[in-house]
C-alpha cells in the first residue's frame, strides 16, 4: 500500500472510529450513571409512586425520566442514606408530599447527615382527604353519630357489627379501608388525620399518642382497618360486600368516580371531614441536580398532569365536582412532619 | 485518558445488544412476543377469546412487534404447586406462563408462603390485577333451599354444614324422600372454590369472620366441626364442573335430588348451570337445554370470599422485560368497557366500575346482584397455607381400589427416548399417586388381564387387598412395580365386580370407590354387554336410598375406550379422566386422587 493509501485509510480509520463514538456517548448519555456535572443527561425525577399516572404524563410531555418508588421507602431511604454523590445527583428531584420532605429533611438534621434536598417547593397542587360511604351505611351511621359522621365516630364503630348501629344484619362488620402509612404519603396524612381528629387540633405532640383513650381508639380503628392500596377501586369493583368506609383524597375518588357506572356513582356518598385536611404535592430538588427539572415539575407541564389526575391546582375542585366539595384549607391541617414520624411509630406499635 | 469507562461501555453495549438479539430471539417465535397465561379452568373460554382480540388489537404492538396470548388450562391449585417447584418439565407440564391467572389471588399468598418457607424468592411481590370477580355461593336445587326457608330467610355457611352434620339429613326438614344431606365441595390443595369453602367452614367452626388464626385450626371442637362437616362430602375432586356436569344428569335423567344437595362453586358457575350448560364449555354441536330443576345461589349471612381473577405477571427467571411488557399491555386491554361486558356475558362480575353489573347475574338465573353484602377476611398466608394442611387430616377418608389394565397391550412403547412402555409410566404414576392419600385412606389393587388367574374369577387378581394406607403402602408399592403385561382386556367383568366388591363391602364413613386405568377396549366375548353393565351401574346410584360406589375410569393411550369409560363413570356420578398422552398419566392420576 502507498503512503497515500495509508493516510486515507488512516482518515477512514479515525473517521469511523468518530462515528462509533458518537452512539457510544449518546449511551452512556441516556444510562443514567454518568454523575459528571456537566453532561446533557434528561433529568430524573424520583416520583411517588402514588402519583404514577401524572408522571407518566410528565414522561410523554416533556423531556423527563422518570423513577417511580414507594413514597414510604424513599423516605425512609433518603433520610438515612450516608454515601456522598460525587458530582450530579442520581435524581434531579422527588415529587412527593410536604410531609414527606419535611420527614427527610428533620431526619437528617437530626442524624447530623448532611442535606441533599434544597427546601421543597411551595405546594404545587392539593387534595382534601374525603370519606367515601355507601349511601345505606351512611344513613345508618349519620342516626348513630347524631347527623355529623365524624372521623371519631367512624372510628368507634369500626370493627363491630352493624346491626349493634341500626344496620342490617346480612351487612356483617363494619369494614373500613386506606392505604398503608408506612408505604404511602396517603396514608400517612390519613393516620394524621384521624389523629388529629380525634384530640381535636392538627397541633399535636408525642404525649397526645401515649394517652390511653388515644391509643383506645386509635388501635380499634387501625386494627379493622384493610390497608389497600387500591381500597377505593375496590370499593367500587367488589361494592359494600368488601368495604362500607373507605377513606382516600378527593383525586382519587373523583378520577375513578368519573369512570364508574352511574348506578355507582349513585349509591355512594362523599364526606369531608371538618376541619378539611389536604395532602400538598411538592417538588424537592436534590442538591447539585438539574435545575431545568424544577420548570417543568412545577410549571405548566406539571400542573397540568396533576389537575388531569384530579388534584387541584388552584381553589376548585376537579370536575365532575363532588357534592359538598368544599373550599380548601389555608393549610393542611396535618400534624408536623415529626409528630407524624411519632404517630406512625405508635401505629406500628398498635397493629403489630 | 481513562480508557475503562468506554471499553466497559462499548462491552456493556454489545451484551445489551447481544441481550436484546437473545431475548427477542426466544420471545419472538413466530415474529411476536408470546404471553402464556396458566388460567384456572372456569374462565379459559373467555380469556381465550379475550386474547384473540387483543392480537388484533392496536394495542398488541411492543415497540412495533406483535404479540401472540396463548391460554392453557391449569387449576388454581395444580399451578401454584408447579409454580412452588419453578414449574419443572414445561414439555409435560405445559409452557412455564408469564401470566398466571388463578382464580383468587388467594393462590399468590400460598404460593409466596411455600416459596418463602423453601428459602426461595416470591414470584408474585406485587398483587395483580383483577379483571373479574365472581363471589364463592353455595348453589341449590330450588326446592331444597326453599325448604330452608330460600328467599325469605337469610342462611349462611353454619345454617348449611349444620344440615350436614345431622344424621336425619332431610327427613328433619320434612323431605325424608330427599335422603341424607349430601355436599360437593372440591380439593382445596386444586380447587379456589374448594379453598375458599374450607376457609369459610373454619370461620363457621370459630364463630370468627376474620382474625383466623393458626390456633383456632388446632382447637379439637373446631378440628371435630370440621371432621363432621366434610362426613356429608360425596367426593373431592379438581374442579366443580365434576359436580355441576353429574348434578345436571342426574336432573336430566328425573333425579334432581339424588346426587348433590349443595355444592360449594363460584356464582358464575349457577349461571352457566341454569343456562343448561354446566362446564361452560359448549362442546361443537352441543345445544344447551335448560335443567328441570335449576340451581338457586345462597350467599352466605356470615360473609363470603370472592373469586377475584387476578393476572399475575410473574417475576420469574423465564419471563423477559418484553413478555412482561406485552403482559402489562393484555392485562389493561381486558379491563377495557367492552371486553368488561363481554366478562359480565360469561357470568363474572366486572372489574371495571364503569360497567354495571346486570344480565345474566339475575334473580332469574337464581342470583342476586346486590348480594353479598359482607365478606370473610382472606387469612394471612400462613393461615391459608395451614387451612390446607388442616383439611388434609379431617377430610372425608377414601376406600379405593386401583384396578390396573395389564392386558398386552400396555406393553407397547410410550417413550421412544428413554424405551418406557405404557405400563412403566401407569407404574410410576400409581406410586407417586400413593402419596397422595392419607394414611388413614384405605386402598387395595387389582390387575385385570383375560386369563390372569388360574383360579375363578379368572379376569383379574387382587394383588393387595383393601387396607389402611399406613399398613399397606409398601406392599401396594412394591406389587405395582412388579407389574408385566400379559393378555387381553376384560374391562366389564372386572368394571362391575369391582364395583360390586365395594358396595358390598361399603362404608358410609368413606368415600368409597374404584380407579380403573385401561388402554383398551372390552375383549372379552364372555361379557360385552355394555348396557347392561350401565343400567346395573345407575340402578345402584340414583334415589335417596343410595350407597355410592364412583367409578373413576382413565383412559390411557390412544388406543383406550374413552367414550365408554366416560359412560361408566357417568353411571356412577364421578368422572372420567383421560391421559390419552401416556406422558401426562402423573397428572392424570393426581387429578384422580384429587376426589378422595
Amino acid at each position: 500500500m502507498t503512503t497515500g493509501g495509508r493516510k486515507l485509510l488512516a482518515i477512514v480509520g479515525a473517521l469511523a472510529m468518530v462515528g462509533i463514538a458518537f452512539p457510544i456517548r449518546a449511551l452512556i448519555d441516556d444510562d443514567g450513571d454518568n454523575k459528571g456535572t456537566n453532561d446533557r443527561r434528561t433529568p430524573v425525577l424520583l416520583c411517588a409512586a402514588e402519583l404514577a399516572n401524572v408522571c407518566d404524563e410528565l414522561e410523554r410531555e416533556a423531556n423527563v425520566k422518570i423513577v417511580l418508588d414507594a413514597v414510604g421507602a424513599t423516605t425512609s431511604t433518603l433520610s438515612t442514606r450516608t454515601e456522598a454523590e460525587n458530582g450530579r445527583p442520581e435524581y434531579d428531584g422527588w415529587l412527593t408530599f410536604d410531609r414527606n420532605a419535611d420527614i427527610v429533611q428533620e431526619a437528617r438534621r437530626r442524624n447530623s447527615l448532611p442535606a441533599i434536598l434544597e427546601d421543597p417547593s411551595s405546594a404545587i397542587a392539593r387534595t382534601p382527604l374525603l370519606l367515601a360511604i355507601w349511601k345505606d351505611r351512611a344513613n345508618v351511621l349519620d342516626a348513630h353519630c347524631g347527623g355529623d359522621i365524624t372521623v371519631a365516630c367512624i372510628g368507634g364503630v369500626a370493627g363491630t357489627r352493624w346491626e349493634s348501629i341500626g344496620g342490617e344484619a346480612g351487612w356483617g362488620d363494619v369494614k373500613l379501608g386506606h392505604a398503608d402509612p408506612e408505604a404511602t404519603g396517603e396514608g400517612l396524612a390519613v393516620i394524621g388525620q384521624e389523629a388529629a381528629q380525634f384530640v381535636g387540633r392538627s397541633r399535636l405532640s408525642r404525649d397526645d399518642f401515649e394517652e390511653d383513650a388515644f391509643l383506645e381508639w386509635f388501635s380499634t380503628v387501625e386494627r379493622a382497618v384493610e390497608l389497600d392500596a387500591d381500597a377505593f377501586a375496590h370499593l367500587l369493583s367488589f361494592g359494600a360486600a368488601r368495604y362500607g368506609v373507605v377513606t382516600t383524597t378527593e383525586a382519587t375518588a373523583t378520577r375513578q368516580l368519573a369512570r364508574a357506572s352511574r348506578d355507582k356513582r349513585e349509591a355512594l356518598r362523599l364526606l369531608y371531614p371538618e376541619p378539611v385536611a389536604s395532602i400538598d404535592v411538592v417538588f424537592a430538588p436534590f442538591i447539585g441536580g438539574d435545575s431545568d427539572l424544577a420548570d417543568i415539575v412545577t410549571g405548566r407541564d406539571g400542573t397540568t398532569a396533576l389537575e388531569r389526575a384530579g388534584f387541584r391546582v388552584g381553589t376548585d375542585p376537579p370536575e365532575p365536582r363532588p357534592d359538598g366539595a368544599p373550599p380548601l384549607p389555608d393549610r393542611s391541617n396535618l400534624p408536623d412532619a415529626g409528630t407524624l414520624e411519632a404517630l406512625l411509630q405508635t401505629w406500628r406499635g398498635v397493629t403489630e | 485518558m481513562n480508557l475503562r469507562r468506554p471499553i466497559a461501555a462499548v462491552v456493556a453495549a454489545a451484551t445489551i445488544l447481544g441481550g436484546i438479539v437473545l431475548t427477542s430471539t426466544v420471545a419472538s417465535a413466530g415474529g411476536c412476543i408470546t404471553v402464556d397465561i396458566a388460567s384456572s379452568p372456569e374462565k379459559l373460554v373467555l380469556l381465550t377469546e379475550l386474547g384473540d382480540r387483543f392480537e388484533q388489537s392496536d394495542e398488541a404492538r411492543i415497540d412495533g412487534q406483535c404479540v401472540t396470548i396463548q391460554v392453557q388450562r391449569q387449576s388454581s391449585g395444580a399451578a401454584e404447586t408447579l409454580l412452588e417447584a419453578d414449574w419443572p418439565k414445561p414439555s409435560k407440564n405445559g409452557p412455564r406462563p408469564v401470566i398466571w391467572s388463578p382464580s383468587a389471588s388467594t393462590w399468590a399468598g400460598v404460593l409466596d408462603q411455600r416459596r418463602a418457607d423453601a428459602g426461595k424468592e416470591p414470584y408474585v411481590p406485587t398483587p395483580g390485577k383483577s379483571f373479574m370477580l365472581t363471589p364463592l355461593v353455595i348453589a341449590m336445587p330450588e326446592p331444597m333451599a326453599e325448604a330452608l326457608g330460600y328467599p325469605d330467610t337469610p342462611l349462611g355457611f353454619a345454617d348449611i354444614l349444620a344440615l350436614a352434620q345431622d344424621p336425619t339429613g332431610w327427613a328433619g326438614k320434612g323431605h325424608p324422600e330427599w335422603g341424607p344431606f349430601r355436599f360437593g365441595k372440591t380439593n382445596p390443595h386444586f380447587s379456589t372454590s374448594g379453598l375458599a369453602e374450607t376457609i369459610a367452614q373454619y370461620y363457621a367452626a370459630t364463630g370468627k369472620t376474620r382474625d383466623l388464626t393458626l390456633e383456632d385450626l388446632a382447637r379439637p371442637e373446631v378440628e371435630a366441626y370440621s371432621r363432621a362437616v366434610e362426613s356429608a362430602v360425596v367426593h373431592y375432586g379438581d374442579t366443580t364442573l365434576t359436580f355441576l356436569n353429574n348434578l345436571y344428569r342426574s336432573d336430566r335423567r328425573g333425579d334432581p335430588f339424588g346426587y348433590a344437595s349443595a355444592v360449594a362453586v363460584e356464582e358464575k358457575s349457577v349461571v352457566d348451570y341454569n343456562r343448561g350448560n354446566p362446564d361452560g364449555i359448549l362442546d361443537p354441536g352441543e345445544k344447551p337445554r335448560k335443567p328441570r330443576v335449576p340451581l338457586v345461589a345462597i350467599y352466605p349471612k356470615e360473609g363470603t370470599l370472592f373469586s377475584d381473577n387476578p393476572l399475575m405477571i410473574l417475576d420469574a427467571p423465564w419471563v423477559s422485560a418484553r413478555e412482561a411488557d406485552a403482559a402489562r399491555a393484555f392485562s389493561t386491554f381486558v379491563t377495557k368497557e367492552k371486553n368488561q361486558r363481554r366478562v359480565l356475558e360469561f357470568g363474572f362480575r366486572p372489574g371495571n366500575p364503569a360497567v354495571s353489573i346486570g344480565a345474566p347475574i339475575t334473580a332469574a338465573n337464581g342470583l342476586d346482584p346486590s348480594q353479598p353484602q359482607t365478606t370473610l377476611e382472606v387469612p394471612t398466608p400462613p393461615v391459608l397455607a395451614g387451612v390446607i394442611d388442616e383439611w388434609d387430616q379431617v377430610r372425608k377418608k377414601a376406600r379405593v381400589m386401583l384396578v390396573i389394565d395389564v392386558s398386552g397391550s400396555m406393553g407397547d412403547e410410550a417413550d421412544p427416548r428413554t424405551g418406557a412402555t405404557k405400563l412403566d409410566l401407569a407404574k410410576r404414576a400409581a406410586v407417586a399417586a400413593l402419596d397422595q392419600f392419607q394414611p388413614e385412606d384405605e386402598v387395595g389393587l387389582r390387575v385385570f388381564s383375560t386369563d390372569i388367574s388360574e383360579d375363578a374369577p379368572t379376569d383379574y387378581l387382587d394383588l393387595v387387598p383393601i387396607g389402611l394406607v399406613s399398613d399397606n403402602r409398601a406392599e401396594l408399592e412394591r406389587r405395582i412395580k412388579s407389574l408385566i403385561p400379559t393378555q387381553g382386556t376384560p374391562l366389564y367383568t372386572v368394571t362391575q365386580d369391582s364395583y360390586q366388591q365395594l358396595l358390598d363391602e361399603f362404608d358410609a364413613t368413606r368415600i368409597n370407590a374404584v380407579v380403573i386405568l385401561s388402554d383398551g377396549r372390552n375383549e372379552d366375548d364372555r361379557n360385552n354387554d355394555l348396557e347392561g353393565l350401565l343400567k346395573f351401574l345407575r340402578g345402584r346410584n340414583e334415589g335417596e336410598s343410595t350407597t355410592p360406589v364412583r367409578i373413576f375410569p382413565i383412559a390411557y393411550g390412544g388406543d383406550a375406550d374413552e367414550s365408554t369409560l366416560k359412560r361408566i363413570a357417568e353411571a356412577t356420578n364421578a368422572a372420567a379422566y383421560s391421559a390419552i398422552d401416556p406422558a401426562t398419566i402423573i397428572n392424570v392420576f393426581n387429578a384422580v386422587v384429587s376426589n378422595f
